[in-house]
């Protein structure tokens, strides 16, 4: 639905003799694309032409032009919305670690110093390896688990903080009238 | 014996990693003391009248937020004042609204915070709280553009402090509009350009197709309507230059929808996607043109049907977008003239989704176009994954 | 095995990698069709496709290995490299997918807006890719010498091509597809000859693996030798050679060997008697079913055990963030939201796939004690399945299990390769598609020299180094990057070339002196536990320094981004404008 309007007939089917290879005056050596096994059209397709738009020596860079949209967001603001959210973030991540160190970190401890610990069986397996080899993973998920429901939590609370128990239609130029 | 130590040792790590959990789970609760609360409701007020700010200094938008201002500053009235004339009176005290001006001489003189004195404002009613003022003038850029003013019964160093920040806050806000105004402008223009480019062709197809199902099946009818209202709805939204790859084919697909109930079997679409390219971010409106582009020319003068196949796939750090028409193609050296932005008449699709990507993401980037008279068209475009400062939005 | 069933699992493995990655692409003709082939990846696909990518030689075969070999602590190994993905998605997953970045260094100028932290970022992703990729093409040798008795860099060279040449031809087009696959054809290739291996235990009667007793032959059993091997002998036993041994040929004479090292050559074959104890290659110190069974013992003669095991614990914890293959998977979610769920469902498929390696660890040391002698106790998965089933079941068990390790090889290595050449393509030659070809090449062909060049560490030791690199380089970045507004470019500079540097330096040093005893081997062989705590400090440290380079209108930018949940960020509800206007206020 953009482009011109008029109604225009590009590109109408030449007459036979120019149909062949219509190379132009100069192809500007485009990227050539690697498609392969690209299906062609009907059997006397003539070759296609690449066509590029002439280089201007652009730099690729965008940084410089990233801010309007950003400082609209008012990062100022925001930040301190965000710092409270990233700390509630941070304070549950943490805590999972800890655990998660807490137990992995003090297996080895145990081991190290319970020498009993090491040699000790539950259900005719010994107990190092039930605990390394089996027990470990229900408890990364477990704690996983944990975490993504929580996670979730705090950003559904930090939200309804945000949009209040009412959430507004959104409308950012809102007349406060 | 070892099975003891065992069990009581692994009942102690869990209860110690229930009691952990627990802990957090209760901490988490609430955002704030009262303190920070206070700071929400102020932020709040700042930022209810940022965005009325961003309009840079007239009536209407500092009489929308002064009211805020004063809010934040808890003062009985305040002023804004312009190049020379009362912009907003908020508060009590409306009967002092006349000298307003002539308050704020002496600090946009001066060109810095200025006290006025009970004697210069008394109005002899003793309950009128505005007796003193303290005035702050506004500079953008180095130029004074305006004072605030604030009323008190007796200015407290607090407030002159309170009312410092609060200016400043609002200077910022004008630079920040200014600046603003500079940079968008010229990356919007390019996008309003497009916008504003729904072809009336098209427009005019879609409704009369639409119209001929109204009739003959009132759901398909409706079904398109809606389709319709989506896609300008997409096609106008106000904010972000960029958008996901999704989206993009989403609308594509609302457009298409359209063109079918014009064309019928005439047009056939292949759509091949990679899902790992989907969430990358490409700029506003880059794939319609293209695609539309293979409706008009590759199909539309054509009376067999067409065929359009519309790929994207992964290619490391970059995602590879092709749309392909088997239709009459167009000749090249007209092609070359539109991408160059040399083309006459109104041609803008192509040379301006070009434009826009070989500026997003270098001269490396922009598009592709195989073809010949009778060869069909095949558009390529390459978008890396990731680049500093584009987000979609 | 039976080369030919081998063969064909290789090339199965290889063409349905190669289709996949070429026609994985969603198709639609029906417009009804379009919203479900433009719908984003969902979290199980995408949590499978993380996986496969994830399942490295080092999982598939390493694991087991060393488990057999070296005992217990080893299990560290596997438990660390699923809860590397706890620590990922505790700190990483959701802010690391809002930042946008795809790569680590676009994920250091996002947030440092520096290009000297993106440039030395990109070295240090092409320094772990190569350490990473070492392993998977030895594990490929390894894999097609005891399938087929081809040489052993003849697999390494067959999985080099097959990756960098579909990298270079551009033919992955969709990769979710591919890695998806190759996760479940890796958890079934483990799972059903395990199912097996169980059962043929228990048919043998269920021989005790935590005996005072160091590891016998359970039958007459003859043990062929594909490389030189060196051996130690602790009870003096008569052996049936054919080929070299000690110097001398036989032709199925019987050999006294007597305690005390000998040496038997490539080619020849050793038949040892039923209750033979089983001696073990040079440097590997037998130890009984009790030691090995029991942690911290240093069994297999290991060094400093708890350490050991400790700094293993905190090179996978911390170095699975680091991992260039794995971020690259996290930009298919959707939404950081997806991220995390997707994190979730990576460890439970990880979890399930981790209980198996063990498996076949334990009871290879009663089933297939001859790989202690060979040393080869990375093939314990490839050789284990032949032995439960006598026939073509047997053959059928081992092909599948030969298909597992060429998954696991092929989908890391084009990870690793992908990611790398991207980097490189990016950094250095500014993203022509040209340069994309190259950057494969540049990949791919440094790390085929080291491995057909050297003879290597254990595979799952040698990947150990790569996740100490990536510890102490990436781990410090990403984590005070989304944590901490502290950190600046300078600081993470710093901090990238000191840790990342030390433990580079580190693995450099032990590759090239080999194993050796006392703190200073330690210390060297498990370097994060170390350089980690060094990256962090100097990372901090740089950045209170050089405070007055924060920029903090650009921090607060890109902590917003990371941060704040999608649907607040996504601009429809733009955060001052948010809350309804308290009216009776004014």
């Amino acid at each position: 639905m953009t482009g011109q309007s008029g109604p225009r007939r590009p590109g109408r089917p030449q007459p036979r003799s120019q149909q062949r290879p219509k190379q132009p005056p100069k192809p500007p050596k485009p990227p050539r694309l690697p498609h392969p096994a690209e299906p062609q059209p009907a059997p006397p397709a003539p070759r296609r032409v690449a066509v590029t738009a002439p280089r201007r020596h652009r730099a690729g860079g965008y940084s410089a032009r990233a801010g309007a949209a950003d400082l609209h967001a008012q990062p100022r603001l925001g930040q301190l919305y965000v710092r409270s959210l990233v700390r509630n973030q941070l304070r549950l991540s943490l805590g999972v670690l800890a655990v998660l160190a807490a137990v992995l970190g003090g297996l080895p401890a145990a081991f190290a110093l319970l020498p009993g610990l090491r040699t000790s069986e539950v259900a005719g397996i010994r107990l190092p390896w039930v605990l390394l080899g089996v027990v470990a993973y229900p408890l990364l998920v477990g704690a996983a688990y944990f975490h993504v429901r929580h996670a979730e939590r705090v950003e559904r609370d930090f939200t309804d903080l945000l949009g209040g128990p009412d959430a507004a239609p959104p409308a950012p130029p809102r007349d406060a009238r | 014996m070892t099975s003891v130590i065992t069990v009581v040792s692994v009942t102690l790590v869990i209860a110690g990693a229930a009691a952990a959990l627990f802990w957090l789970v209760r901490g988490r609760r609430g955002f704030g003391t009262p303190v920070e609360r206070a700071a929400f409701a102020a932020l709040h007020e700042a930022s209810l009248a940022a965005p009325l700010l961003r309009d840079g200094l007239n009536p209407d938008s500092a009489r929308k937020a002064a009211r805020h201002l004063r809010a934040l500053l808890a003062a009985p009235a305040l002023a804004v004042v312009g190049d020379g004339e009362l912009l907003a009176w908020d508060g009590v005290g409306r009967h002092h609204t006349a000298q307003a001006v002539a308050h704020t001489r002496d600090a946009i003189d001066a060109g810095r915070p200025w006290l006025v004195p009970g004697d210069t404002i008394d109005c002899g009613d003793l309950e009128c709280p505005v007796r003193t003022a303290v005035v702050v003038p506004l500079v953008v850029d180095g130029l004074v553009v305006g004072a605030l003013t604030v009323y008190a019964r007796q200015v407290s160093a607090g407030l002159v402090r309170a009312a410092g920040e609060v200016a400043h806050w609002v200077i910022a806000q004008l630079e920040l509009a200014e600046l603003d105004r500079s940079r968008t402008r010229m990356m919007e223009a390019e996008l309003r350009a497009l916008r504003a480019q729904i072809s009336p062709h098209f427009v005019y197809n879609s409704l009369t197709a639409i119209a001929s199902f109204v009739r003959t099946d009132p759901a398909q009818a409706r079904e398109l309507l809606l389709e319709f209202a989506e896609l300008t709805r997409y096609s106008l939204r106000k904010h972000g230059e960029f958008s996901t790859l999704a989206e993009e084919l989403r609308s594509v697909d609302r457009y298409l929808r359209l063109e079918r109930a014009r064309f019928g079997a005439r047009l056939q679409v292949d759509l091949l996607i990679a899902p790992e390219v989907l969430p990358v971010a490409v700029p506003f409106l880059c794939l319609q043109p293209l695609v539309e582009n293979a409706v008009r020319h590759g199909l539309g003068p054509k009376a067999a049907p067409g065929l359009i196949t519309i790929r994207a796939e992964d290619a490391g750090a970059e995602c590879r977008i092709s749309v392909e028409d088997d239709g009459v193609g167009m000749d090249p050296e007209e092609v070359r003239l539109q991408l160059a932005g040399e083309a006459k008449g109104d041609s803008l699709g192509l040379g301006n989704v070009d434009e826009r990507l070989r500026a997003v993401f270098g001269d490396e980037y922009g598009l592709v176009v195989e073809t010949a008279p009778g060869a069909g068209t095949r558009i390529s475009v390459r978008v890396p994954k990731y680049r500093n400062g584009v987000h979609a939005s | 095995m039976n080369p030919g069933l081998g063969l064909a699992a290789l090339a199965v493995v290889l063409v349905a990698t190669v289709a996949f990655g070429i026609y994985g692409l969603r198709l639609s003709r029906a417009t009804s069709d379009f919203y479900v082939a433009s719908r984003e990846v969902s979290p199980l696909w995408n949590a499978s496709a993380i996986g496969g990518e994830y399942l490295s030689a080092a999982s598939f075969l390493g694991v087991a290995g060393l488990v057999m070999a070296y005992g217990v602590d080893m299990l560290a190994y596997p438990v660390g490299y699923t809860a590397g993905y706890l620590v990922l998605l505790l700190l990483v997953a959701a802010p690391l997918r809002r930042s946008g970045a795809y790569t680590l260094p676009d994920f250091a100028e996002e947030r440092l807006g520096s290009l000297a932290v993106r440039r030395v970022a990109g070295v240090l992703v092409a320094v772990i890719a190569w350490l990473y990729l070492v392993p998977q093409l030895q594990g490929a040798g390894l894999t097609l010498q005891t399938v087929t008795g081809a040489p052993r860099w003849a697999g390494a060279v067959v999985v080099a091509v097959v990756v960098v040449g579909v990298a270079a031809a551009g033919g992955m087009r969709s990769v979710t597809l591919v890695q998806g696959f190759q996760f479940w054809l890796k958890l079934t290739a483990i799972a059903v000859p395990a199912l097996f291996l169980v059962m043929a235990w228990h048919s043998a009667g269920a021989p005790a693996l935590t005996g005072p007793d160091i590891p016998r032959f359970q039958r007459t059993t003859a043990v062929s030798l594909q490389d030189p091997v060196r051996f130690e002998v602790t009870q003096p036993v008569t052996v049936t050679v054919s080929g070299q041994l000690d110097g001398r040929a036989y032709t199925g004479g019987r050999v006294l060997l007597g305690d005390g090292g000998h040496t038997a050559a490539a080619g020849s074959e050793l038949t040892f008697p039923r209750g033979a104890a089983v001696p073990h290659k040079h440097g590997l110190t037998p130890s009984s079913g009790a030691r090995w069974a029991s942690p911290l013992s240093g069994a297999g003669g290991r060094s400093h055990p708890l350490y050991a095991l400790y700094s293993i614990l905190l090179a996978t914890l911390l170095g699975t963030m680091g991992l260039p293959h794995v971020l690259v998977r996290f930009y298919t979610n959707p939404d950081g939201m997806a991220a995390r769920r997707t994190t979730l469902l990576v460890l439970v498929l990880l979890s399930g796939f981790y209980l198996l390696p063990t498996v076949y660890g334990a009871l290879g040391r009663v089933m297939a004690p001859q790989l202690l002698l060979t040393g080869q106790t990375d093939t314990a998965v490839l050789v284990l399945p032949q032995l439960t089933q006598a026939g073509e079941a047997g053959r059928l068990l081992a092909a599948l299990a030969t298909a597992g390790a060429f998954a696991a090889f092929v989908s890391t290595a084009s990870g690793l390769t992908v990611s790398v050449a991207g980097v490189v393509s990016q950094d250095l030659l500014r993203g022509s598609t040209r340069g994309f070809r190259w950057a494969s090449l540049v990949a791919g062909i440094p790390p085929l020299a080291m491995a057909t060049a050297t003879d290597g560490l254990p595979v799952a030791d040698a990947i150990g180094l790569a996740f100490a690199v990536a510890a102490s380089s990436f781990c410090p970045l990403l984590v005070l990057g989304i944590w901490w507004r502290g950190l600046t470019d300078v600081g993470a500079l710093l901090g990238l070339v000191a840790g990342g540097g030390l433990a580079a330096v580190a693995v450099v040093l032990t590759s090239v002196r080999g194993a050796g005893h006392g703190w200073s081997a330690a210390l060297l062989e498990q370097p994060a536990a170390w350089t980690v705590p060094v990256a962090f400090a100097v990372m901090i440290a740089g950045s209170l320094l050089t405070r007055h380079r924060l920029s903090p209108a650009a921090v607060d930018r890109v902590m917003l981004r990371m941060h704040l949940p999608e649907e607040v960020a996504s601009g429809d509800l733009p955060l001052p404008a948010v809350r309804p206007p308290t009216a009776g206020r004014s």
